[in-house]
């Protein structure tokens, strides 16, 4: 496994993942305490800067991964792997894109095909699980299109446990063909 | 020209399509449906185009025309 802590930024599908950094953490609150992000959290309370010093504290570390996008020289959004267990090799990853005018375009699945790759080549995770409420519907199509199964029992839950496993995202044709696609575009002028 | 529309009339998941709008004035577009149509525009067309190129166009019609033409 590369020395985690050297991995400062990930690139590839025509976008870059900054790990987040302590600079960086007021953008993120700003983005986070904005009610178009914390109506989907769960997590839905006012984040001061004294609460998000004490958050990054708590995160900078082997165990999780948060990373700032950036599509085409502007920060957008962010993305990350949380909880990191290296025994049970899972984690749980999560993402948001702050900028309206990405919202129609494919960057969410861009940083996510980028993540997973991270999570499972370098991390070395086997299952990638996470929660996500129902009325989230864009997450729900994102979720499905990667092949989260939402797990038994959750159907009419408002928050659904759902879990990737890496054979299956291996194996998934749909999104290779998509990544090989994205790739080939990165390749362009 | 049929057959493009009725591919992207099946993506956007509308019956009746209205080829002066765009592809954002549907509500069955959203990134995924981006990346179905890009998809389709490679292995049926043999053409690669970004999102942002695909959303660049004025109308469906524009696009199908260019899709076409080239």
């Amino acid at each position: 496994m590369e020395h985690l802590k050297d991995i400062k930024v990930l690139e590839g599908y025509g976008i870059k993942l900054h790990r987040l950094t302590q600079d960086k953490i007021e953008l993120v609150r700003k983005w986070r305490n904005d009610p178009k992000i914390q109506q989907y959290m769960e997590y839905r309370e006012y984040i001061t800067p004294q609460m998000q010093k004490a958050w990054f504290k708590k995160i900078d570390n082997d165990n999780n991964f948060y990373f700032i996008i950036e599509y085409e020289g502007r920060e957008i959004g962010l993305i990350n792997i949380k909880d990191v267990d290296y025994k049970k090799k899972t984690g749980e990853p999560g993402i948001f894109i702050y900028d309206d005018d990405c919202l129609n375009l494919d960057v969410g699945v861009r940083a996510s095909l980028l993540q997973n790759d991270f999570a499972w080549n370098t991390l070395e995770l086997e299952t990638l699980y996470g929660h996500v409420l129902k009325s989230n519907k864009r997450a729900a199509q994102m979720n499905a299109f990667f092949g989260y199964e939402i797990l038994p029992r959750q159907e009419n839950k408002e928050l659904q446990k759902i879990e990737l496993k890496k054979d299956a995202a291996k194996a998934n044709k749909k999104v290779l063909r998509i990544a090989n696609l994205l790739k080939k575009m990165e390749k362009l002028p | 020209m049929n057959e493009l529309i009725a591919k992207i009339a099946e993506i956007l998941e509308e019956e009746n399509l209205d080829l002066t709008k765009k592809f954002t004035d549907y509500n069955g577009w959203d990134s995924l449906a981006g990346l179905s149509i890009i998809a389709m525009l490679d292995s049926d067309y043999h053409k690669i185009m970004k999102t942002k190129e695909i959303l660049a166009f004025p109308s469906i019609e524009d696009f199908c025309k260019s899709v076409l033409e080239k």
